[in-house]
């Protein structure tokens, strides 16, 4: 097991170095530049050609990959070009907040998702199985900004005014330790319920599907012939199979948790990655990008690692070797 | 300028640039009901005013964090740039310069010189004294050659640095030459600084006492008076420190200024913190604190209404969700800026003059401020909107949507056979164009398809393609291989244009629109101060451009601003803006 985690990990490093090229390329093949939005008739053109050479962005481009190759690798990410400051320090600002959103989110749809999923392939055809379903398709139809304008609705701007109705504190307070905590929960109740809420469905119907198959199988015939109470069939034997699946899922969902959330960002005013990576996007904010989309690589190749070795923790048949 | 929202600002910060806090003109107080109007037109006689609270603004997008007056780059860091710095000279309710850290201005029988005398109960946020030293700190790092920021040009008439501007241009074309090497490049750019601060220089900008400052031009130049109110910067915060990384001084981050609130904090995507300046030179504000929310435009109003935030710009297409609500007042104004839809005049399409009029005439430009500005807009014919100082009404009157005419010109132009799809043809070429335009702005990327069937109605061909900003502006301004695209622009309040129409600037050589009698106009227009002699001069450009037109002008969306009457009381809105006199509002004890 040590020994596949360890070859794993190996692996990652000269992919992650693929993606980082492959991103420096797709970036860079983007028309404009970080100073083509930068329009104001008084600027000197002698000063903007100026900017451009300071960040070599008239290098050939080979040189300017090897460039920030080697200062990643020294652990220098670089400045940001629109907000003047380190990316590492402007990335690191909004890495809290996104990571307490998505995981929130992730728990809730995971609490909820999975439960639900079990209960409607136990009862299937039943009305509980038709009124779980009929929900759950509810909520993969509705958009999550869409659910959050309702939430803001209903129990903040209007109806029971009782949760704050965006950022990440109350503004102009200054906590710190448990007052800050439960100050930033309060404002995280409404975005995390908005995003958690509308990818209950998706995963609930994954568990459902999923179990559904399983259920059928011979092993399971078997199990219940033995004489094995039908608790122990479903949680042991049926369960830990059709969860492979949501595994995956959730491995892969890795980078989503923290950059997936751009829509419901915007509205609750959440200072996260998602923001960012966005005006980052809109600003050809390179040094910004080029760090934000390796950290997304990073996190999906994380993810199918940590999703592998989920698998062994539900599935018997795999062994790593 | 500019194309997206966050465009319109840029009109604000050239305002800005020129002392005022807000883009101007006749308020027109409209509270949502009657019994609330004497609380707004009147401040509020039968209570007294009180002092503490704290006041919620809101802007729609996280400013940059570049809050320097003469390094921000975008409308958002100018909001508060506006409230945390003060300039020489700010603007009346006229929109006249009148003092703002000056005692008294003078300007010279020969309109070269101009001295200021300083107020001297000015000081810093952190209390230091503010002197002439600042002035000719600020000014003199504008000018120095690793400056990084933009407003250099704008003081080219101060005696002797236009010289030494064309120095530094003639420096830069040897470099890219590859004549010179970039050391020797700057070596050159700091020895022709460093002879202008010997010679020229000491009369460009000369403090004569600590309260005594004169500026002296090469030659009357009317624009330079509105640059010289320029926000001012801290000579002793700053001193020793090398121009060229100004970007990178601590207060450029967390500013100190001479202005109503000082800086506090920052809380990246979050909001601004600011607290009242006890020594502030036009009276302590009332207010101790003001809190610049970054909001989400879809959930303001719903913010406001819920008495989360007291101040919200609005979209015209929102009005409606506030009015009648008798806590709300709206406040409109003409906007300084207007919309226009650029066209590249080395496209042989659109040489013609009358083409370019034909193309005006046949969009219906009414039914655009009517249906996407909810009437809350203007049609502009010219440069100056009708917002504007300059603005003659007289000079152009409104031309209306005429298909019939633009029919007629295009068949004068030799537009007059069709294809099967009744599309216009000449020597077997189609009438056909791309059109341009930017996602971001909402009313306006909804005229994009107005236009292209309003044009189709006379003949003409238009394909539409949106893109993002950057993509966009990258062709337009480097490339310049666009046919036609759709940008705003902000207007200053001198009604000279600065580069905008000069086909050697990025701006004028977008179009591509090269006009002797224009350029002409306009020199004769920036050497006359006064205004009764200027205006013919801008009249008679006004008219030369409708007559032209370099680019399609199209409309002017009014600036509305919704304020909570409930809690901001002593309001005096005029043509600077619903909260110009921020200083002197107050918030009621109860409404707290």
């Amino acid at each position: 097991m040590a020994g596949f985690v360890v070859r794993r990990l190996a692996q990652l490093l000269p992919m992650l170095l693929g993606a980082s090229l492959l991103i420096f390329a797709v970036i860079r093949l983007a028309p404009g530049d970080p100073y083509s939005g930068l329009i104001d008739p008084r600027m000197d053109p002698v000063k903007v050609a100026e900017l451009r050479q300071r960040h070599c962005l008239d290098c050939p481009l080979p040189q300017q990959y090897w460039r920030w190759l080697s200062n990643a690798l020294r652990g220098d990410l670089g400045t940001s070009i629109r907000f003047r400051v380190p990316v590492a320090e402007l990335i690191g600002d909004r890495l809290g907040p996104s990571l307490a959103l998505g995981v929130t989110a992730e728990s809730i749809a995971l609490l909820a998702g999975i439960p639900f999923g079990i209960l409607a392939a136990v009862r299937r055809g039943t009305w509980v199985d038709t009124a779980v379903t009929a929900v759950a398709l509810g909520g993969l139809a509705i958009p999550a900004f869409f659910f959050g304008l309702l939430l803001l609705r209903w129990l903040s701007l209007g109806g029971l005014q009782i949760l704050p109705s965006a950022g990440f504190t109350t503004p102009g307070t200054q906590l710190t330790g448990l007052p800050l905590f439960l100050d930033a929960a309060r404002h995280l109740i409404l975005p995390a319920t908005a995003l958690g809420v509308t990818s209950i469905a998706g995963l609930m119907s994954h568990v459902r599907a999923a179990l559904l198959e399983v259920l059928q199988q011979d092993y399971l015939r078997t199990a219940r012939a033995k004489g094995l109470p039908e608790r122990v069939v479903l949680y042991r034997h049926a369960l830990r199979n059709a969860l492979i699946p949501v595994v995956t899922l959730l491995g892969l969902n890795l980078p989503g948790i923290l950059g997936g959330a751009i829509i419901t960002e915007s509205i609750f005013l959440w200072p996260g990655i998602g923001r960012l990576t966005y005006t980052a996007l809109l600003e050809r904010d390179y040094p910004v990008l080029m760090a934000l989309n390796l950290m997304f690589a990073g996190l999906t190749l994380l993810g199918s690692l940590l999703a592998d070795i989920g698998y062994a923790a539900v599935d018997p048949r795999v062994r790593f070797e | 300028m500019c194309v997206r929202y966050r465009t319109v600002l840029i009109a604000q910060l050239i305002l800005l640039l020129s002392g005022c806090s807000l883009p101007l003109f006749p308020g027109t107080p409209r509270p949502g009901s009657p019994e609330t109007a004497p609380g707004v037109s009147s401040g509020g006689t039968r209570e007294q005013p009180v002092d503490g609270g704290t006041l919620y603004l809101s802007m729609f997008s996280a400013p940059r964090g570049v809050f320097n007056p003469i390094l921000m780059e975008d409308g958002y860091d100018a909001s508060i740039v506006g409230l945390v710095f003060a300039g020489l000279l700010t603007r009346d309710e006229r929109l006249d310069l009148v003092c703002d850290l000056c005692e008294s201005f003078t300007v010279s029988p020969d309109h070269r010189e101009y001295t200021f005398r300083l107020r001297r109960d000015v000081t810093w946020h952190d209390g230091h004294p503010f002197t002439a030293r600042d002035v000719v700190f600020t000014f003199q790092t504008i000018l120095h050659p690793d400056y990084p920021g933009v407003l250099t040009g704008e003081y080219a008439a101060l005696r002797g640095v236009e010289r030494m501007l064309a120095q530094r241009a003639q420096v830069a074309a040897a470099q890219a030459a590859g004549r010179i090497s970039p050391e020797e490049a700057a070596a050159r750019r700091r020895e022709g600084w460093q002879a202008w601060l010997e010679g020229d220089g000491r009369l460009a900008v000369r403090a004569v006492d600590d309260h005594t400052v004169v500026f002296t031009a090469d030659a009357p130049h009317a624009p330079l008076l509105q640059n010289l109110a320029v926000p001012l910067l801290p000579a002793h915060r700053f001193a020793g420190f090398p121009a060229g990384e100004l970007g990178e001084h601590p207060d450029t981050r967390c500013p100190v200024g001479t202005g109503p609130y000082r800086f506090v904090r920052y809380v990246p995507d979050q909001y601004v913190e600011l607290e009242r300046h006890e020594g502030y030179h036009r009276g302590r504000p009332r207010i101790e604190r003001i809190i610049y929310r970054i909001a989400n435009q879809d959930v303001a109003i719903g913010q406001l209404k819920a008495g989360e935030l007291d101040y919200v710009p609005m979209k015209p297409s929102d009005v409606v969700l506030v009015e009648g609500d008798p806590n709300i007042g709206l406040f409109t104004r003409p906007d300084l800026g207007y919309q226009y839809m650029g066209l590249n005049h080395r496209n042989p399409l659109f040489a013609d003059r009358r083409v370019r009029q034909a193309i005006l005439l046949a969009i219906d430009r009414q039914a655009i401020v009517d249906h996407l500005l909810k009437g809350h807009g203007r049609l502009v014919e010219s440069h100056l909107p009708y917002g504007h100082p300059y603005h003659d009404p007289e000079a152009v009157p409104p031309r209306r949507h005429d298909p019939a005419a633009a029919a007629r010109l295009l068949a004068e132009a030799g537009w007059t056979e069709r294809d099967a799809e009744g599309y216009l043809v000449r020597a077997g070429r189609p009438f056909r164009f791309t059109l341009l335009y930017p996602s971001g702005n909402a009313v306006r990327a909804a005229t994009a398809p107005l236009i292209q069937a309003d044009l189709k109605a006379v003949g003409i061909r238009v394909d539409l393609q949106m893109m993002e900003f950057a993509t966009l502006a990258d062709m337009v301004f480097r490339g310049r291989q666009a046919d036609a695209w759709l940008m705003g622009w902000g207007v200053g309040l001198d009604p000279d244009p600065g580069p905008v129409f000069d086909p050697d600037s990025r701006w004028g050589g977008a179009t591509g629109w090269r006009n002797e009698r224009s350029a002409a106009l306009l020199r004769t227009g920036a050497r006359l101060l006064d205004p009764a002699e200027r205006r013919p001069v801008y009249r008679e450009w006004a008219r030369l451009l409708a007559e032209e037109l370099p680019v399609i002008f199209l409309y002017s969306q009014d600036q509305i601003e919704a304020v909570r009457l409930d809690r901001v009381r002593g309001l005096r809105p005029d043509a600077r803006g619903a909260l110009w006199n921020i200083w002197e509002l107050w918030i009621p004890e109860e409404r707290r």
